[in-house]
């Protein structure tokens, strides 16, 4: 499974709307495998009781197992009628173009976002993607139609990072256009204003919207096992700093962990759910391990 | 301070690699595009002073660590006039030159200063740390180089410094320190060290200024004098002389022979019995000097009578000391039967020509009742006279006041001389210069053309009264043996010395004026002699004949011409060849020798050689003082004797200033034994101290480096 995955993470594959298509089926479809519920299943509207058909139902609540065994029209009818809506939240920053591989955070994200949309529409539900830096750069509206998968596929593919970041902003303009019973997903390395992140989280939730943050880093950016001279250069017009890493590695992983566990804890603060997304680690352990923990905590 | 391979020090350009590496790692950088720079930002704030500091650090520990190498293969050396202290300074390539001299037989009474000496030797051998190299001279009159190059075998070293022995032989130290920087030449990259253990006698140092030159043009050896413990004061008397008076030895003739007893100690001598004793016989003659003061010398003249001719060993001997070998001093000599002199005077029956009469009364200064027993048998005879008689039966050929020779009587001189007789010439006032001059036989043979006599005009020219060169006249040399310079003259023949293209037949001056002409001149020829004086042995000209030398010098004169009794030609310095011609009966017959290291018993000396069809014995084991006899079987006589006697300069034990062999460099003399001569300061090679602090520096820097690397 594993190595199907990293074969699947191909960022010439990525880069494509197929086959980026294709990789997030290939996950998805094998975390299915064995499994008897889908963890999204509690986005779903809750089944009700059958009801006679009659003319201008919409054919597709008809129940055509029903029909096929007993050659009545029942229409299926729902506690509520309205389905939970994912809002995929994308940073697209140049933050995200850093990987110490070939598969860099973006290409990550996007496979993420892939999944999580062939999951979300495989199980009828509504999806919005918005992919963001400054400003929204690639916004996909809300639907429930399977067929838009391949162009979600498609714009996911073809975004490429260009600037800085405003994540903060980003998520507050999103808060205002939200209805109840949606869900947002933030695929992002976090690199931004923390305080104004957390009010934009805040605000999200206060409006009763579940946020699961998917905090994705480079295994480079978690270990910096970088020797000799090194200049580094800012990806978002920062500084360049020349040093010797091994000597300051100490210092640097002290105030990474420190980022990393301030993030943990604005999730925590927030009852939002953290995702820690290493690059190095296989896509489909992360997403698997996170569904899984999802499910059980929905079953209890 | 100073510094043994200075070169080296050029490595401390290397300071600049690590600086440059240092240089070259700041621009060798990778450069990484990089998402968390503020984290990075924060963490290269807080710890780029301290990057700096360490970086710092660690370039001035390699620098450091470069310096440090750099001092300890250059050789630092502190306190370089210092004596070397060679123990644990790392292996060493050494010469050792044990001086051999007599006068290292000095004993105080225990041990002799060439025991000290091995000692001393043996000691710093043993003190040598492992690796290093010896080699071992020993220093004679001739440099002995039983080790010559150095070895690593260290006990091979102790065990022939143990089995060495003093010589009789002087020492000459330049030529061994000479030897030993050729030894050491190959040793680049060594320390390298000449060890001289000798007790500095004055003499054995003859010309400092060059071994110094020596030793500046080979910077890298160092020199080092050890003194086995000579001391100030120490007492010697000594027989400095021995030879005999008379110019010819013949039997049963009173004999006179000077010994000169020399006082080198402080306190004055008194009751220094004397003897002379002749072969293995007792004393013969004896004399008790009353009293010899420090630094003088008393000429003594003691008289031999030998019974029959041949030769004869002579000892004289003054009661042992510390140094006993120059207590006994051998003479050899060859004593003649008689001796036929012809005196050739123009007239030889006018009893009123004087030319004769003051040479034969001279040659044989005895009463008219004694002369039929005296050695000399004496002829004088008319020019016409060497025409035809056999001139081969004289020892020595006058020719006094004799005007010309006929070519008949020029001929048959000229082969008797070229044959080995000797000719003395006395021109008159009857010569005409140009008939011994233009002569076409007796020209040739003359060791100096004639001028034409000087007029007499009142002034009287005088023979020079000190410093004569030859071995004639060398006897007045000492002024307690009388003066030439009362010979006075007022008229003579001016001589021009002859060229002559020969060295070996070169004319030597026997005497000179005062105003630096020659009076008298001999020279080679054949296997003869010519002596050609300025004047005649008549008192026409000079008082050169009723002077009381003039009876010496005549006497000098045939012991030089007289071919069987020179007995310069039986003295050797120790280590010489000796060779004499025997008769050619003797040929291939076996020797017996009677030798000092015999014990005076007979012991084998080989054969009679034939050189070249001459019939020589040769003899090379000379190095003992004393008296070699040499004998064939049923022949009670020996056939031939030599002396080998001690050079006069080895019983002088006055040391050379400590300031003179200072001068030698960096090094001064040091003591085998401390007790005697106060420390003097070590001089020190630090190079381990630099290695070692070289090693910790690597080690600091390396420990550093380590931790620095840590990431903090």
């Amino acid at each position: 499974m594993a190595h199907r995955t990293k074969n699947l993470l191909d960022p010439n594959a990525i880069a494509k709307g197929e086959a980026l298509g294709v990789i997030a089926r290939g996950i998805v479809e094998g975390y299915r495998v064995g499994e008897h519920r889908s963890p999204f299943h509690g986005f779903a509207i809750e089944f009700a009781q059958h009801r006679e058909y009659t003319s201008g139902d919409d054919l597709r609540h008809l129940d055509w197992k029903v029909l096929g065994r007993t050659d009545r029209y029942y229409i299926k009818q729902y506690e509520q009628d309205t389905n939970f809506v994912a809002h995929l939240v994308i940073d697209g920053s140049e933050s995200m173009k850093y990987g110490s591989s070939e598969l860099t955070k973006i290409d990550y994200a996007k496979v993420l976002a892939a999944c999580l949309a062939y999951l979300v529409l495989g199980q009828s539900d509504a999806i919005s993607m918005n992919i963001f830096d400054t400003t929204i750069r690639e916004r996909f509206e809300r639907t429930d139609n399977r067929n838009k998968i391949h162009e979600i596929m498609h714009r996911l593919a073809t975004f490429e990072p260009a600037h800085g970041t405003d994540t903060a902003r980003i998520l507050h303009d999103l808060a205002a256009t939200l209805k109840s019973r949606s869900i947002v997903i933030l695929i992002s390395d976090l690199f931004d204003d923390e305080e104004a992140l957390q009010r934009s989280i805040e605000r999200i939730r206060f409006q009763g919207t579940e946020v699961i943050v998917f905090h994705v880093l480079d295994h480079a950016e978690i270990e910096f096992p970088f020797t000799g001279t090194v200049r580094f250069v800012g990806l978002e017009d920062g500084p360049r700093v020349q040093t010797n890493p091994a000597s300051i590695r100490k210092s640097y992983l002290e105030a990474f962990n420190a980022f990393r566990k301030r993030m943990r804890a604005l999730c925590e603060r927030c009852s939002c759910h953290y995702v820690l997304c290493d690059t190095a680690q296989p896509l489909h352990e992360t997403l698997s391990e996170y569904l899984a923990f999802r499910q059980n905590h929905r079953s209890r | 301070m100073t510094f043994l391979a200075p070169a080296v020090l050029a490595g401390a350009a290397a300071i600049a690699a690590p600086i440059a590496i240092h240089l070259l790692n700041k621009t060798r950088v990778k450069v990484v595009r990089w998402a968390a720079m503020r984290f990075l930002q924060d963490s290269v704030k807080k710890n780029q002073r301290r990057l700096q500091i360490e970086d710092l650090i660690l370039l001035l520990l390699r620098c450091l660590l470069i310096i440090l190498l750099a001092l300890a293969f250059a050789r630092f050396v502190l306190n370089p006039g210092g004596a070397l202290d060679s123990a644990g300074s790392g292996p060493v390539v050494a010469v050792i030159i044990l001086d051999q001299s007599a006068s290292m037989g000095q004993s105080d009474g225990f041990q002799t200063r060439f025991d000290k000496a091995r000692d001393a030797a043996a000691k710093r051998i043993s003190e040598m740390d492992a690796g290093s190299q010896v080699a071992l001279f020993l220093a004679g009159s001739r440099v002995n180089q039983v080790i010559p190059r150095p070895v690593t075998n260290l006990p091979l070293v102790r065990r022939t410094l143990d089995v060495a022995a003093p010589t009789d032989q002087v020492s000459d130290m330049g030529a061994g320190i000479r030897l030993a920087l050729d030894a050491l030449k190959p040793f680049a990259g060594s320390r390298k060290e000449i060890l001289v253990f000798s007790d500095n006698q004055a003499s054995a140092w003859p010309d400092i200024e060059k071994i110094q030159s020596w030793l500046n043009e080979s910077a890298d050896v160092e020199l080092q004098v050890v003194d086995p413990g000579a001391m100030a004061g120490e007492d010697n008397l000594a027989i400095t002389a021995l030879r005999q008076e008379s110019g010819v030895l013949a039997a049963d003739q009173l004999s006179g022979f000077l010994l000169e007893v020399s006082n080198f100690g402080t306190v004055p001598a008194s009751g220094v019995r004397v003897t002379l004793a002749v072969d293995d016989g007792p004393p013969v003659d004896e004399v008790v000097l009353e009293n010899l003061e420090p630094g003088a010398s008393r000429t003594i003249r003691m008289n031999v009578r030998f019974p029959h001719p041949g030769f004869f060993t002579l000892r004289a001997g003054i009661p042992a000391d510390r140094l006993p070998v120059d207590n006994e001093r051998a003479i050899a000599v060859r004593v003649i039967e008689n001796m036929n002199v012809a005196i050739v005077t123009a007239d030889p029956k006018a009893k009123s020509r004087r030319d004769g009469f003051f040479l034969a009364n001279a040659l044989m200064p005895v009463p008219v009742s004694r002369r039929a027993e005296y050695f000399l048998k004496i002829e004088t005879v008319a020019p016409d006279w060497l025409a035809s008689a056999d001139l081969s039966r004289q020892a020595v050929i006058f020719l006094a006041n004799v005007p010309k020779l006929d070519a008949t009587a020029a001929k048959n001189l000229e082969t008797y001389v070229r044959e080995g007789g000797s000719l003395v010439i006395f021109p008159g006032a009857e010569v005409q210069p140009a008939a011994y001059n233009e002569d076409p036989i007796l020209g040739p043979m003359l060791p100096a053309r004639l001028g034409n006599p000087t007029p007499p005009d009142g002034k009287a020219l005088a023979w020079q009264g000190s410093d004569y060169p030859h071995p004639v006249t060398a006897l007045w040399n000492d002024p307690a043996n009388g003066n030439l310079g009362t010979i006075r003259t007022t008229k003579h023949f001016p001589l021009t010395l002859a060229s002559t293209k020969d060295s070996a037949s070169a004319p030597r001056i026997i005497v000179n004026y005062t105003d630096g002409t020659p009076a008298a001149i001999e020279t080679a020829y054949g296997q003869g002699r010519v002596v050609l004086f300025s004047g005649p042995a008549s008192t026409d000209w000079s008082n050169l004949p009723i002077h009381p030398n003039f009876v010496p010098l005549l006497q000098r004169l045939l012991g030089f011409l007289a071919p069987d009794a020179d007995s310069n030609a039986l003295a050797l310095e120790p280590g010489g060849i000796f060779q004499l011609k025997v008769s050619p009966d003797l040929a291939g017959r076996e020797l017996t020798a009677i030798t000092p290291a015999s014990d005076g018993n007979p012991r084998p000396a080989g054969k009679v050689e034939l050189v070249n069809q001459e019939a020589v014995v040769r003899s090379r084991d000379t190095a003992k003082t004393g008296s070699y006899r040499f004998f064939v079987s049923g022949l009670e006589a020996p056939v031939a004797a030599f002396a080998v006697q001690l050079d006069a300069k080895e019983s002088d034990l006055q040391t050379l200033a400590l300031e003179k062999l200072a001068v030698l460099g960096s090094d001064t003399p040091m003591a085998a034994n401390d007790a005697v001569t106060p420390p003097a300061p070590v001089r020190r090679e630090l190079w381990i101290f630099f290695l070692s602090a070289a090693f910790v520096v690597a080690l600091i820097e390396m420990g550093l480096a380590h931790r620095f690397s840590f990431s903090k």
